[in-house]
């Protein structure tokens, strides 16, 4: 059997810890950049805000309902996700952490999973705050049906799939774009033919499956049937990293420059992991001033972590997604000696092609883009085809303007508590 | 805060025999380590006050909590009431929640049935810095 743990709202729970004030009103997250709701409490389900609504145009909402607006803080998420993951991979044998927010757990050898589960949540939430549901099935995707079943109808937020009657009753009412990764498209192209639930989906034969939506919509619908396709990878066998880090020839003390050599360092990597055919989670940047110079007036040192929702080895994106947190942490009072990029959380690529099917066109076009630069550089040189990073002088700055204090990871920011 | 343990230091040694030390490798200590038994369940807060000064918790004060614990009568705990956080001393004496501050100044916090309170950690530790 295996289980799909997934935090409850995970990124407005995170805020709620620190925060109980705002335990039982709407709350939303707003994306890097303060662009759009990336994350919404069940009351802010409930006023009807969407996901991917721009913040702009919802700020009218927000005030006239009381909503309680933050910024992302992917410090405080990302350092509760490393308890939650922690918790559950010392309660089981194995866990495959998914995203920032769930992980499989494979629950073979549980006895009475069910109660299991129930004590299971019920320490995560004690410990950390943040509260779980939990799914058992004896697959991936049936252990999804039953992580949403727990989610929205099981008040001590765990939910069994054992019964295959029971399971097939569950099916019936679980409409086709709410199962794992069948996006839109998909969904769109299923309701055209008539296919509105996961019970008349898995009714279609294994050939009309295959034809419509791939050898990976086909493994799906197996899974679905109760056929285990979709395996367990261990979640710490991939907590490697690659690290490409450089002293500067010339100091730097232009952010343009910085972001060059940044932005260098960040497709090395990138190509590092195309080479392993392997995809990262995490993107770690740092930079550092030179500390055995006395006539500098900082010596400074920082860095800043980037997760991102889906792992990529796609070197535009990292690039970018570096960029962007160069700019959160670059001092312009500094001059730069070293800087450097960290990407960490490997996945295999094969994994991440499998399980975002509904991006495939979009992957496989940029893997292709990839190989044939890959391509190139192996044969000119490395880094002769490289990207063109402009747009500098815009001088626009990261908008975090609702950002919670890092509790957990800078001690300036602790909680204060009177007594 | 780490995860993980630390890595047991261990002198780089060029050439020839090997250190007659190095079979006695231990750990360095380490204050994570030593303050902190769980730590997915550990936070810290700084106390904001003087109503704890006769318990030793004075303002400023760094205080680690331990959310796993479950309070037991006479210790020292991180609570929220009506939405704000509060560090008291707990009891429970008789069935009656009692937050007790250690200061004549303030007076003793009991606890209704129907109050909007919750223990949010008990604090196992508290460290004072003197310079």
């Amino acid at each position: 059997m295996i289980a799909l743990a997934d935090c409850n709202n995970f990124y407005a729970s995170c805020e709620r810890v620190f925060n109980p004030k705002i335990k039982n009103k709407p709350v939303v997250v707003l994306s890097n950049n303060d662009g759009c709701v990336i994350a919404r409490s069940n009351e802010a389900k409930a006023l009807g805000i969407k996901m991917g609504e721009p913040a702009f145009k919802s700020r009218d909402i927000f005030n006239r309902n009381g909503i309680h607006v933050f910024s992302t803080n992917f410090a405080l998420y990302g350092d509760f996700s490393n308890r939650v993951m922690s918790i559950l991979s010392d309660s089981v044998p194995s866990i495959e952490i998914y995203s920032i927010d769930e992980a499989f757990m494979d629950f073979r050898g549980i006895p009475n999973q069910e109660a299991f589960s129930i004590e299971l949540r019920k320490k995560i939430l004690k410990w950390t705050g943040i509260p779980v549901s939990i799914g058992v099935a004896p697959t991936k995707t049936l252990s999804k049906v039953a992580n949403s079943i727990a989610k929205k109808q099981r008040k001590n937020g765990v939910c069994t799939l054992t019964n295959k009657d029971e399971t097939l009753e569950y099916l019936k009412l679980f409409p086709v774009s709410n199962l794992w990764g069948v996006g839109r498209q998909f969904s769109r192209m299923l309701e055209n033919n008539g296919i509105h639930n996961a019970y008349q989906l898995i009714q279609k034969s294994d050939r009309w499956l295959q034809k419509q939506m791939s050898i990976v919509g086909l493994k799906m619908v197996k899974e679905l049937r109760g056929e285990p396709c979709f395996h367990m990878v261990n979640g710490w066998s991939r907590k490697k990293s690659i690290m490409t880090s450089r002293t500067f020839g010339h100091e730097i003390d232009n952010f343009k420059g910085l972001a060059q050599a940044l932005s260098t360092y960040a497709s090395m990597c990138a190509a590092k992991l195309r080479k392993e055919k392997s995809c990262a989670k995490n993107i770690h940047i740092m930079i550092f001033t030179n500390p055995f110079k006395q006539n500098y007036r900082m010596n400074y040192r920082g860095s800043k972590t980037i997760i991102l929702d889906t792992p990529t080895n796609d070197g535009l994106e990292i690039v970018s997604r570096c960029i962007e947190a160069l700019r959160s942490i670059y001092r312009p009072d500094c001059i730069y000696k070293r800087a450097g990029v960290i990407v960490s959380d490997i996945v295999p690529q094969s994994q991440v092609q499998l399980t975002f099917f509904h991006q495939h066109a979009h992957i496989e076009k940029r893997q292709k883009l990839m190989t044939a630069v890959d391509k190139l550089n192996d044969g000119y040189g490395r880094m002769k085809v490289r990207f063109a990073i402009n747009g500098f002088e815009k001088k626009w700055h990261l908008r975090q303007e609702k950002l919670s204090p890092c509790y957990t990871t800078r001690i300036s920011d602790l909680l204060r508590v009177k007594c | 805060m780490q995860l993980k343990s630390p890595k047991p230091y261990l002198p780089k040694i060029m050439a020839g025999f090997p250190s007659p030390a190095e079979d006695f490798t231990e750990l360095s200590i380490s204050l994570d380590q030593a303050l902190v038994k769980n730590p997915p369940a550990t936070f810290m807060a700084y106390a904001e006050g003087d109503s704890m000064i006769n318990m030793g918790i004075h303002h400023g004060d760094i205080v680690i909590v331990d959310r796993s614990l479950t309070p037991r009568e006479g210790d020292v705990i991180i609570a929220v009431l009506q939405g704000e956080f509060l560090i008291k001393q707990f009891s429970n004496m008789g069935g009656q929640i009692r937050l007790i501050p250690h200061n004549s100044k303030y007076p003793i916090i009991y606890i209704n049935e129907d109050a909007d309170f919750l223990v949010w950690g008990v604090v196992v530790h508290s460290i004072r810095s003197y310079r």
